[in-house]
């Protein structure tokens, strides 16, 4: 077994000595074991089968041969230690949390969006089928998930989603809640959230969700605005209430309420929680609910009918972390127009060197722009957002950060979409890619 | 009214639906860039680490493309190249992440394959969608490969402007300066340029430049912090012929040591004035 390690060891020195310009000594870790470039070698790409590179640690981790040049697996363990790599995410605008709560075994929910914001289970609820994959099923009594302490979901403005089914109860039961700021839960069978400033509980009066069948719930919260925080039942708008944050610092828990000691604990299944950090539109609401009533993970989107003359938009967030020295280069392309059989949907006119102005009824077509970055100024070009630009078909970059940034780069991204009255209807698809490379 | 009837109805009728996935698409990849020199038919190997960091398994697809820069601001346009493809050999070219883990796929570059001279290529991980409907997004990351193969190409860059306000004041010198690939935009060619500037009499520095592609112009910025007062003359040289401008620098201790002296005369002067005893003329 030593001789295989080392020859494995000598083998990846010796590929690492051509490009000694480049790559540098890295050094990969895990818990268990660790390949070190700087102090090994081999000539990978000989006849050599799998079970020459194969390490198998007593963690259970493994290196796994697969390739004729001997490329190789490496499980669990290695994503954090990539040094001068660049990672590159997209997901949903202000989705802050994601709780799929589809894990059946462990003690970690996942947190599916890039906050890395997992959940713990208190009280060790089950794992039940769920609305889309599992759902988790709490006792009523003891049992909760929490989902990160006070540094989490900081936000003025809220949109809380998730999909529950109870049968019918007399009792206050927290879905997904957080100390002093949200609380999103079922009042005597209706759908309510709780002002922490006036210590007043708003509920949907005449929509009850207690019989046993799944409800799609979700509320947008507007700290302070009168009236401007709305509570949705299975993609309807059924309430406008007033909510006002009293901190932001309190604890987060799906399935009770967050305090000290918990309460208000849920009785009944939940399922597919999410949280963003900002409103959601009633259009978005209501394809959050389609897309979960097909048993999709799918959200996000523009409103299933697009009224020629009336635009739609959804948002999206790219997310870049790298530790490249002269910063990074972003690109978009789509493989196609959007397109359903032989008809299309054209694309707007202007292009990423000269985005031009939404006219709003005049503008048809499918395009995209740059709305804000967390990292540095957006081109003007772009007209804060009100300037669009046609997905190319060559990957083409649009926007490029100089220089090295210490923390997470976030750059907004909306997409938005009008047709013409003699548009065919229809489902329409393409892929949208997003490429980040380093700037050279 | 049927005009109205049938308006509505195509208002109504016409579908069109989008849709991302709401869990992140994210891909990381390692190292992120290659360059090195292929003497004339030789191999070399190299590998990409490719990492799924979510906890969902995800597919990937690798590929090969070339670059090329489009514009004088650097933008960059990525196209296939079936010659470039075929002289960088993917050990694979799909694959499957499990969640939170890595892979090491190698690749190879074949001289023979490649294009002789220089060869501006990228290796891509892209993820699969999952979205089965609408605009589906998929993320991809890329491996730069920046290699000159075979007998090299002939690089040549001019100063195309020098630019810098006259009245220096600061921590030190500044200007921005444009260099300009002379070879046929046609030729995709590149390099980056080493520039010299001189801010004379006092310091000499080479820049190193960005990417410039043939015929293309790049600007770079030129920071030199130090102590300098009085005429400077910066000059700004990438192998061709060099520009120069003038300039009045107060910088580094300068800033605050110049008006001190000044202050100091004046005060001087006046004391001095002041000092004097009056003068009468009596006749």
């Amino acid at each position: 077994m030593k001789r295989r390690v080392g020859l494995f060891a000598l083998s990846v020195g010796v590929i690492s000595a051509l490009f000694v310009q480049v790559v540098n000594a890295d050094r990969y870790t895990s818990s268990n074991y660790t390949i070190d470039a700087s102090e090994v070698g081999n000539s990978f790409g000989g006849a050599s089968s799998d079970a020459d590179y194969k390490l198998t640690s007593s963690g259970g981790e493994s290196v796994i041969g697969q390739g004729s040049g001997g490329s190789y697996q490496l499980d669990s363990g290695y994503v954090a230690e990539l040094q001068s790599s660049l990672q590159l995410s997209v997901q949903p605008h202000a989705l802050m949390g994601y709780y799929p709560l589809d894990e059946t075994q462990g003690s970690v929910y996942r947190d599916r969006a890039t906050s890395g914001i997992d959940g713990y289970p208190i009280g060790a609820p089950t794992s039940v089928a769920g609305k889309v994959g599992n759902a988790l099923s709490f006792n009523g009594t003891s049992q909760l998930v929490s989902v990160g302490g006070s540094a989490g979901f900081q936000s003025t403005k809220h949109t809380l989603e998730a999909w529950i089914k109870t049968t019918s109860t007399s009792s206050t039961m927290g879905v997904v809640t957080k100390g002093g700021d949200f609380w999103l839960g079922i009042d005597f069978n209706k759908v309510a959230i709780y002002d922490w400033n006036t210590g007043t509980t708003c509920s949907a009066s005449t929509v009850s969700v207690g019989n046993g069948a799944w409800h799609h719930i979700a509320a947008t919260l507007d700290s302070g605005v009168t009236n401007g925080s709305l509570i949705y039942v299975d993609g309807v708008q059924v309430k406008a209430c007033t909510w006002t944050q009293t901190s932001q610092g309190g604890s987060t828990a799906i399935g009770a309420a967050a305090a000290s000691p918990w309460g208000q604990y849920y009785n009944g299944s939940i399922d597919e929680v999410k949280i963003f950090s900002g409103t959601l539109s009633p259009s978005q609401i209501k394809a959050e609910y389609s897309a979960g009533s097909a048993g999709s993970t799918a959200g996000l989107s523009f409103a299933t009918d697009v009224v020629p003359g009336i635009s739609q938009t959804s948002s999206y967030d790219a997310i870049v972390l790298t530790d490249a020295p002269n910063g990074y280069t972003l690109a978009l392309s789509q493989n196609q127009n959007l397109t359903k059989g032989s008809d299309t949907i054209s694309p707007v006119a202007g292009t990423i060197a000269s985005p031009l102005s939404w006219s709003e009824g005049t503008t048809k077509g499918f395009g995209f722009t740059l709305y804000g970055t967390n990292a540095t100024a957006i081109d003007g070009k772009w007209s804060s957002g009100t300037a669009y630009a046609a997905f190319p078909g060559s990957a083409t970059s649009f926007y490029t950060r100089s220089g090295t940034q210490s923390a997470k780069d976030v750059i907004n991204m909306r997409l938005r979409l009008d047709v013409p009255s003699t548009q065919p209807s229809g489902t329409y698809t393409n892929v949208i890619t997003t490429t980040g490379t380093i700037t050279p | 009214m049927k005009k109205v009837l049938l308006t509505l109805f195509l208002a109504v009728s016409v579908c069109t639906t989008w849709a991302t996935d709401t869990h992140a698409a994210s891909l990381k990849i390692a190292p992120l860039k290659y360059e090195t020199t292929l003497k004339s038919g030789e191999t070399k190997k190299g590998f990409v680490d490719v990492s799924n960091p979510e906890y969902e398994t995800v597919k990937v697809t690798l590929r090969v493309q070339s670059f090329r820069q489009i514009d004088d601001d650097g933008t960059l346009q990525y196209y296939p190249s079936a010659q470039v493809s075929d002289g960088i050999q993917l050990d694979l070219t799909s694959l499957t992440l499990k969640p939170r883990s890595a892979m090491r796929v190698y690749f190879l570059l074949n001289g023979n394959k490649l294009p002789s001279g220089d060869v501006f290529a990228a290796i891509f991980a892209s993820t699969e969608p999952s979205a089965r409907s609408g605009a589906e997004q998929s993320v991809r990351v890329g491996t730069l490969i920046m290699l000159s193969n075979g007998t090299p190409s002939s690089h040549s860059a001019d100063i195309s402007f020098l630019r810098a306000s006259w009245l220096q004041l600061g921590d030190g010198l500044r200007a921005t300066v444009g260099v300009h690939n002379t070879a046929d935009e046609r030729t995709y060619t590149g390099f980056f340029p080493d520039i010299s500037v001189k801010a004379q009499p006092y310091s000499s520095t080479t820049v190193k430049g960005p990417l410039v592609f043939a015929g293309r112009t790049r600007t770079v910025d030129y920071k030199n912090d130090g102590n300098y007062f009085g005429p400077v003359r910066v000059i700004a040289n990438a192998g061709g012929q060099p520009r120069s401008t003038w300039v009045f620098a107060i910088t580094g201790y300068w800033v605050w040591l110049f008006p001190s002296i000044v202050l100091a005369i004046v005060a001087g002067v006046i004391w001095f004035r002041n000092s004097q005893p009056n003068i009468s003329f009596r006749r």
